[in-house]
């Protein structure tokens, strides 16, 4: 499958592109330099062995919803489409920027005009009394990469205890993965309700109630102040701040994650909490780029630098870094944080600005409108005359999402369209001509 | 208060194949099917509403509908017929005459159906129209009496409409149908070589593409009547009657005169617009000629004037009248014949056949030598190409055709057409309706139809050893009556099948 | 390309083309057949109606040049065509929405009790879509966007290099192999 070439220790193998992680941005990449440069060399390196996959889908992969198959990212065929030499399960060691070299974890040493990083994150383990190192079966795992999806199918069985840390996404994510394993899976979240960045009160509480449906203990306003093992070192049980102890054979630490910027310290790469681009996606070193999850996004709702770790801003990043690198002009504007995702069937979409307090929005100018029957929720944020937040929870209210994202991304005046496009997003309450324009030459009479 | 009507037609909905997608819902201007309160998943009937147009089981994706007659009985009488009792519930409680739509159900005898057509055998050849050459094109108009050879002094040959085939579509007013409809007759006639009547409404300006094949009307309101009119037209025909309401007038009352309507009728908004039964100013021949006149000298003489007529019981004698008036062509209207809305009894009993009125109309001008002096055109329901032979063959130059025209549209007859809600865009001038029929799509229909039946005609001829439409006009001996009286034989001018 | 375009002067919604998009996208083929199940669940389509029967509009997917749906699919499941269309393989979607979250027309959906998304793939499997094929008035028209051309928004020339097309798709390959 793979196009990978016997490298020499001596000499530097030299490629045009190449691109470190091959994840979201780094496909981008490889799809976008392509469009522009079809024959110029382009390696990929990996520390992970796999086919690119999709990294998001691994709670989808313990539910059953997917297949290892299935999660691959592209297609069998996408590194010789594409032309790409590949290392995969090397890790990429040390960047030499001067000399403009990656040295790899099987000694070989590559050398490249363009240089993409898109070594996205690692996740974030805080210090807990006691807590074994994760992934080295103890009992604790992090939950961000097909590895930690595989021990856990592994490990966990229908008796196994399960205490997740970190009520966010990738925490409720993974226990709703997990409740296809087992059905002890305890939940902890250090603020007062689960998935505290995505939502508001209401809208949590209802994830919240079906978690609960589905028998998930949630403790929030907690947090793990000690680990026990037993006398194997494998985990035991868990204190939580409350004083209260929870049985746990598996902990699945999912508080988040941070930048994998490891590779360029020591480097002349400018990096802050993750590594600093600009419009182009290129770093403070000339042919030197970066994309994902490891860089420092900009974020478009507050005009504010941030890690916007969300695969659809990886996406955008790293095609607009393999444009460039293919010597095209091309910029990045920056993004906004959008989520789609589902608990227990549930849909749920959230982007820009959504979590503010009334006194916060009062203060602000900023008009909140909630709507909300049974388990289907909805909140609109609206500043000055256009929409710059919503939480959409349900089937009644995530049909044609899209729309909205539209008025929030083009951040259209809202009094430029009808009335009621919030409530039923249509086109048919756009303009006449603006959805004949939109439509691409519809005739009209 | 007791409902007295009783449902004429069954609405049956086949729950197993019903997806409850609500088609027929959005689809019937009627309102006869509609989703339960509350309960998207059932489906609930009102079937009193129902004309039966058949619009919702032509578009049920499942094919789950379908409408039958009623199969409510009454106490049977000869006399007292169910149509007649629920005629008499309405009257009472409306006070109002009874009106209907298109021409009459009534089972009078069809003429038509019991005339056979002759063919060659042995003695003189039949022709293959594959093969060779068949003409179909005819002339409307005065002919000529003699042929002059003196190049000096040369014939003059007064105006005439040529058509590609003896098939016109037939007067119907900016109103009764929709612009759509006409623009669709409209688009077919200019394609064919043809010509269509806008009626007695006016030429609407988005029809004015189409003006060359257009034979304008002067109706007793003459309405929309002006220099271009009369000017850019193919032809003008002055409406003395209409076959399904000979004697009667029109009346488009003024709520119903829109901007749109304002214009084309060149009436102001708002005001009722009358026809009148009898035009005021013609009341004999001699007026009658003094209007026909008054249009050839607006014209300059270049457009020939018809002259429509009901057929009634002294047919034959206002025929000649009208020709000796100056008319180029006659028009027929038999009492068959349609309309947008007529008071129902006038419909069903007023008038005769088209076929008996033609009979005699022909035979009465080449009696009194003056049949070269008028084209005839028949109307009043022409159902098919051997109706329209059989026109011919009885002294129609050509033929109108109306409602055959409208069912090639979509008309599926449910003769509703004055309740404005036609179902397929037609009879109804409401927006969300008249969308239903896009002319650029359904002109196709109305052409497929004429050229099908022209192709049929010279099949027909040919095989009656005929080559062109002009040599079969008053061939009587290609017809023969079938369980046919001799009057009617008589009257019909033709022999019985198998002498 | 070509691609289905709605004429809301002439639209009835009738929404007759939803039935028949969901019937040709379920595995049925059939309407009846599509839209008789068990559980009395509806099959969902790839194109919707907007409005009602005095204005209406017939609103599928336009795919898209630089389509957002593709880029921001999770599972890559969503994919272009080197003919340009964009369909989503159901076999690797997940039903996570971010598709129905960024398509600004609206155009992809999740039925009602659905696992995985729906849009227009012009039918690529019989030819002529079948909303076009049942539509009543003609008011959605199968043909090369004329405005499009005019202003030299070409697909081909666009995105020629589109994508990695999946076994699964049977689609050609549209890059040579260099050297």
């Amino acid at each position: 499958m793979s196009l990978q070439k016997s490298v020499t220790k001596t000499k530097p193998r030299q490629v045009k592109y190449l691109i470190i992680g091959n994840s979201a941005a780094g496909v981008a990449a490889v799809e976008s330099i392509r469009q522009y440069d079809k024959t110029g060399t382009l390696a990929v390196v990996s520390d992970e062995p796999w086919h690119t996959y999709s990294r998001p889908l691994i709670s989808y992969l313990l539910e059953g919803k997917t297949t290892q198959e299935k999660m691959r990212y592209r297609g069998d065929s996408f590194y010789q489409t594409y032309s790409v030499e590949t290392h995969l399960g090397v890790r990429a060691e040390k960047l030499d920027t001067k000399k403009r070299t990656v040295a790899l974890s099987d000694g070989s040493v590559l050398e490249y005009q363009k240089l993409l990083l898109a070594t996205g994150s690692v996740p974030f383990v805080p210090p807990m009394n006691g807590c074994p190192a994760p992934n080295t079966g103890k009992g604790v795992y992090t939950f961000i990469k097909l590895a930690d999806a595989l021990a856990l199918q592994e490990t966990v069985t229908a008796s196994t205890q399960v205490v997740v840390v970190g009520g966010g996404l990738t925490g409720v994510k993974a226990t709703e993965g997990l409740l296809h394993l087992t059905k002890n899976i305890s939940l902890v979240e250090l603020a007062p309700r689960i998935l505290p960045n995505a939502l508001d009160t209401a809208a949590s509480d209802i994830v919240k109630r079906r978690l609960e449906s589905a028998a998930v203990t949630i403790n929030c306003d907690a947090s793990v102040s000690e680990v026990l093992t037993g006398a194997d070192g494998n985990v035991s049980s868990v204190r939580l701040s409350d004083g209260r102890t929870i049985p746990c054979d598996v902990l699945v630490i999912s508080i988040g994650v941070r930048p994998n910027v490891e590779l360029v310290k020591g480097t002349d790469v400018a990096v802050e909490r993750g590594i600093l681009i600009d419009e182009s996606c290129q770093t403070s070193v000339p042919d030197v780029f970066a994309a994902g999850d490891c860089v420092v996004s900009h974020d478009l709702t507050d005009d504010s630098k941030r890690i916007l770790a969300i695969l659809p801003n990886a996406y955008q990043q790293g095609k607009t870094a393999g444009a460039v690198m293919a010597g095209q002009q091309k910029t990045d504007k920056g993004a906004r944080p959008i989520n789609a995702t589902s608990f227990i069937g549930l849909p749920l979409i959230t982007a820009g600005k959504t979590n503010l307090t009334p006194e916060q929005a009062a203060e602000q100018g900023i008009e909140i409108v909630v709507d909300s029957e049974g388990e289907n929720y909805r909140k609109l944020v609206i500043q000055n005359d256009r929409l710059i937040g919503f939480i959409l929870l349900g089937a009644a209210y995530t049909k044609r999402a899209g729309i909205l994202t539209d008025l929030l991304n083009r951040q259209v005046p809202l009094s430029s369209v009808g009335a009621g496009v919030l409530q039923t997003p249509e086109l048919l309450l756009f303009d006449k001509t603006e959805r004949l324009q939109r439509m691409e030459g519809v005739r009209s009479i | 208060m007791i409902d007295y009507t009783l449902p004429e037609f069954l609405v049956d909905r086949d729950l197993n194949r019903c997806i409850q997608c609500g088609v027929c819902v959005r689809q019937c201007a009627n309102e006869v099917h509609a989703f339960a309160p509350n309960d998207p998943k059932k489906m609930i009937v009102d079937e009193r509403k129902c004309v039966n147009c058949q619009r919702c089981v032509t578009l049920c994706p499942t094919h789950a509908l379908s409408i039958r007659k009623h199969p409510n009985q009454m106490r049977e009488s000869a006399n007292w017929q169910p149509q007649l009792i629920k005629e008499i519930f309405k009257q009472a409680d409306t006070g109002a005459v009874l009106l209907s739509g298109m021409g009459t159900p009534q089972p009078y005898p069809v003429y038509w159906d019991k005339m056979l057509l002759n063919a060659s055998q042995v003695t003189n050849p039949s022709i293959d129209p594959l093969r060779e050459p068949m003409e179909t094109r005819t002339f409307l108009g005065r002919k000529p009496e003699r042929f002059s050879p003196d190049v000096k002094n040369p014939t003059v040959m007064p105006p005439q409409l040529e058509l590609k085939t003896p098939i016109m579509f037939s007067a119907m007013s900016f109103g009764s149908i929709s612009l759509n409809a006409q623009k669709s007759l409209a688009m077919a006639a200019q394609e064919l070589g043809t010509a269509f009547n806008c009626g007695e409404g006016g030429l609407h300006q988005d029809l004015q593409p189409y003006a060359k094949n257009c034979v304008v009307q002067v109706a007793s309101g003459r309405f929309g009547v002006y220099k271009d009119y009369l000017m850019n037209c193919a032809a003008v025909e002055i409406k003395i009657g209409q076959g399904a309401k000979p004697g009667i007038g029109g009346h488009l009352p003024g709520e119903k005169v829109n901007e749109e309507v304002s214009r084309t009728r060149r009436i102001p908004q708002g005001t009722d617009s009358i026809s009148p039964a009898p035009h005021h100013d013609i009341y004999s021949i001699e007026d009658l000629r003094q209007l026909i006149y008054a249009i050839k000298e607006a014209t300059n003489y270049t457009k020939p004037v018809f002259v429509k007529i009901a057929a009634v019981h002294n047919a034959a004698a206002i025929a000649s009248g009208t020709a000796r008036a100056g008319a180029d062509a006659i028009v027929i209207d038999g009492f068959r014949g349609g309309t947008g809305a007529a008071p129902t009894r006038v419909r069903d009993n007023v008038g005769i056949p088209v076929e008996l009125a033609l009979a005699v109309i022909d035979q009465r001008l080449r009696d009194e030598g003056i049949r070269q002096q008028v084209s005839l055109i028949a109307t009043g329901s022409i159902r098919c190409s051997t109706d329209v032979v059989k026109a011919i063959a009885l002294g129609a130059d050509a033929v109108y055709i109306a409602s055959a025209a409208l069912i090639s549209l979509g008309c599926h007859l449910c003769r509703n057409c004055y309740t404005g809600k036609c179902n397929w865009g037609i009879a109804t001038q409401r927006e969300d309706l008249t969308r239903r029929l896009n002319p650029e799509h359904s002109y196709h229909r109305a052409g497929n139809l004429i050229n099908a039946w022209t192709h049929e005609i010279t099949e027909i001829m040919g095989g009656m050893g005929i080559n062109a439409v002009d040599s079969l006009r008053s061939n009587r001996k290609a017809l023969r009556g079938i369980g046919l009286n001799d009057s009617e034989l008589r009257v019909l001018g033709i022999s019985a099948a198998g002498e | 390309m070509k691609k289905v375009y709605p004429n809301e002067d002439w639209c009835l919604g009738c929404k007759l083309c939803e039935v028949y998009c969901a019937a040709a996208h379920s595995p049925y083929r059939d309407v009846h057949a599509a839209f008789d199940t068990p559980d009395g669940s509806k099959p969902q389509a790839g194109i919707v109606v907007e409005g009602d029967t005095k204005h209406s509009i017939a609103i599928s997917c336009r795919h898209c040049p630089d389509a957002p749906c593709v880029e921001a699919c999770i599972s890559g499941a969503m994919q272009k065509t080197s003919d340009g269309v964009v369909w989503c393989d159901t076999t690797r979607c997940v039903g996570c929405m971010t598709c129905v979250l960024i398509c600004p027309y609206g155009a992809v959906h999740k039925g009602e009790g659905m696992k995985t998304v729906t849009k227009c793939d012009l039918c690529s499997c019989t030819g002529e879509p079948e909303c076009v094929r049942h539509c009543p008035a003609f008011a959605l028209e199968y043909k090369e966007c004329e405005a499009a051309q005019a202003s030299g928004r070409g697909y081909a020339s666009e995105r020629a290099f589109i994508g990695d097309k999946d076994s699964q798709s049977g689609t050609e390959q549209v890059m040579e192999e260099s050297a």
